[in-house]
């Protein structure tokens, strides 16, 4: 037999189509952008996405897309481990599983069995879902959640669709949180009132490390800026907060480079979490996901949690607060 | 190690010759051939003995010594459309259903290959026609056989579904398969055989890869961590914390524990209290941030 090395497909090389969404338009769109694709017809999502044992790390390298419809619950409650920054009815959905960027300390590694992406491509029954929820009363829903939307936007642009539909629902807000530095993409949009756009950063130094696929920071911050000149609501995540040799001068040094880049006094709020992680989780991430030393520090064990010690957590966000301090009021400043 | 399968001895006998297989350890039936890397394994035809032989020559190697890390069922199948699939063509299997229960298998494709790729239908029995092909079946068959479905079952059971393949050759398109002949047989595997090797090649180099793509230690990191481990004379949970720093450690610093261990390993304790001091020690130059 001949020896041979290891060759990855292309991502997105394959494309499974679920029965339910074959004829969905949002389908027929996404399968004309890879029309060098391999497509595959399924019976349901859940035959791909959560079959055990799969090949985690091999699937992140090439993931395929999954086109499927989905049923049943289209709004969750906020997680424990999230800010809801003072919102009473503060949600998430999940127009996506999982995300084009492959950052080492990310929990869907620990959530999803797989790194393959499903996209929901049945976004009408969406916004069907948020009406009927805004009839109950304001709501703040989170987008980006179990994904990176607007990264997902050359794919299949549904950044730009719940902008346009939130714009004409006063009740709604949308936070929609990214790491993809391509502003360019919403610059025609029209800023809105109830769309509230959130970049991650970290320092240079950790998302080269830790953050594999995703643009530098710096160039996130640009298009932070740019979406805070052109009028929108910007809010900054520094968020995991991670404790590595030199936390102190990277994180600092961070703080810094955002206040040259943009004028801080206009930002939204900033949002600080330290790493925290669900402990089944990281179970699961040490068994999938690429090692890195993330996943091994020895973790304080709280309830169902693993994070750092609450010693290691008041230094690090005391550090921030107090960078963060000299540039915008305290009360915009939440701390998770 | 790579189980190949096929339920026929003319399908088997092309790669015996090609890959230099020998006969194989244990039970004389199923038919187990092996050679470097590589197993074969010849069922019979049908789905059940295609699952039981895969299962009976997982449990073979593994005795062995040789845990099959990849399985790929390959062999002649019958096309719906001689059109689209003509004879001599070779396709990898993205979708395979079992017609007795509908159950469907998704191979996940995660090496790259140039072949085409088409979906098959298990039958439990000879088909005559497109027609009878498509009558009972929810989606119409593009290719159909007796024995894949056994062993994307059995093969599972084992394996992930990014391990077991399968890589079908048109032989007949369903009206005239009674013409087939051994020879006939032979020749067309001949015929794919480059095709079958370069692919079985490909799915070893992925199975490969991916047993080393988890690994945090090498095997002397791993064997300075155990000497540790026992010098100490560490308890389960003691042993699992160790595991972790010494991991945290070779990620954090990228470089070895083992020093680090063995100047630890050196001086065994005399007592439970000296242990959990030693150990509170190394955890923290292992760990330290």
């Amino acid at each position: 037999m001949p020896s041979t090395e290891y060759r990855p497909p292309r991502p997105f090389s394959r494309i499974y189509v679920e029965d339910a969404a074959r004829d969905h338009p949002e389908t027929a769109r996404v399968l004309r952008r890879f029309s060098r694709s391999r497509t595959v017809p399924i019976s349901h999502y859940k035959d791909i996405f959560n079959r055990p044992r799969q090949e985690w790390r091999a699937q992140k390298e090439s993931p395929a897309l999954i086109l499927a419809a989905r049923h049943g619950e289209f709004l969750y409650d906020a997680s424990a481990y999230t800010p809801t920054f003072g919102h009473k009815r503060f949600h998430y959905n999940a127009l996506a599983l999982n995300c084009v960027y492959d950052c080492a300390y990310c929990y869907l590694q620990g959530m999803f069995p797989s790194a393959h992406i499903v996209l929901f491509v049945n976004i009408e029954d969406y916004f069907a879902a948020t009406e009927a929820a805004l009839a109950e009363g304001p709501l703040y829903l989170a987008l980006s959640y179990d994904t990176d939307l607007p990264a997902l936007e050359h794919i299949i642009p549904y950044t730009r669709r719940w902008i346009e539909f939130t714009r004409t629902r006063p009740g709604l807000t949308v936070e929609i949180r990214t790491k993809s530095a391509s502003f360019n993409r919403f610059a025609d949009i029209t800023p809105t009132d109830n769309a509230v756009l959130a970049w991650t950063l970290s320092p240079a130094s950790v998302a080269a490390r830790y953050e594999a696929k995703t643009p530098p920071p710096a160039q996130r911050l640009r298009a932070a800026a740019k979406a805070l000149e052109a009028g929108w609501r910007v809010r900054l995540c520094i968020d995991p907060v991670l404790r590595v040799p030199g936390w102190e001068n990277a994180y600092t040094a961070l703080v810094d480079e955002i206040a040259e880049a943009l004028d801080a006094g206009k930002l939204e709020d900033v949002s600080l979490g330290v790493f925290r992680i669900n402990r089944d989780y990281l179970k699961h991430m040490k068994r999938r996901a690429a090692p890195t030393d993330v996943l091994y520090h020895p973790y304080e064990k709280r309830s169902a949690l693993a994070t750092y010690t609450a010693e290691e957590h008041k230094s690090m966000t005391s550090l921030l607060r107090s960078c963060f301090a000299r540039h915008i009021p305290a009360d915009r400043i939440h701390i998770v | 190690m790579i189980i190949l399968h096929t339920a026929l001895a003319a399908e088997a006998r092309p790669l015996i010759r090609r890959l230099g297989l020998k006969p194989g350890p244990g039970a004389p039936a199923p038919r187990l051939m092996v050679g470097d890397g590589t197993a074969l394994v010849v069922s019979g035809t049908g789905r059940v003995r295609a699952a039981a032989a895969v299962a009976a020559a997982w449990t073979r190697l593994d005795a062995t010594g040789h845990a099959p890390s990849a399985i790929l069922n390959t062999g002649l199948c019958g096309a719906a459309d001689s059109g689209r699939h003509p004879r001599g063509s070779v396709f990898v299997i993205n979708a395979c259903t079992d017609t007795t229960c509908g159950r469907r298998y998704y191979p996940d494709i995660l090496l790259r290959h140039s072949l085409p790729e088409a979906g098959l239908h298990t039958f439990d029995k000879v088909i005559h026609s497109p027609e009878e092909a498509r009558s009972g079946v929810r989606t119409a068959p593009e290719l159909v056989d007796m024995e894949a479905a056994g062993v994307f079952e059995a093969g599972t059971l084992f394996l992930p579904a990014s391990h077991v393949h399968a890589l079908k050759i048109v032989g007949d398109a369903l009206t005239d398969a009674r013409f087939v002949t051994a020879a006939d047989v032979e020749s067309l595997i001949d015929d794919a055989i480059e095709s079958i090797t370069a692919f079985a090649a490909a799915l070893r180099a992925f199975a490969a890869s991916s047993e080393k793509s988890g690994r945090v230690l090498d095997e002397s990191e791993e064997r300075a961590l155990g000497e540790a481990m026992d010098a100490l004379r560490l308890t389960a949970t003691q042993r699992a914390r160790l595991s972790a720093a010494a991991r945290h450690y070779r990620l954090l610093h990228d470089a070895p524990p083992s020093p680090v261990l063995a100047a630890f390993a050196a001086r065994p304790p005399k007592s439970k209290n000296e242990r959990a001091q030693a150990l509170d020690r190394l955890l923290h130059a292992l760990n330290g941030v």
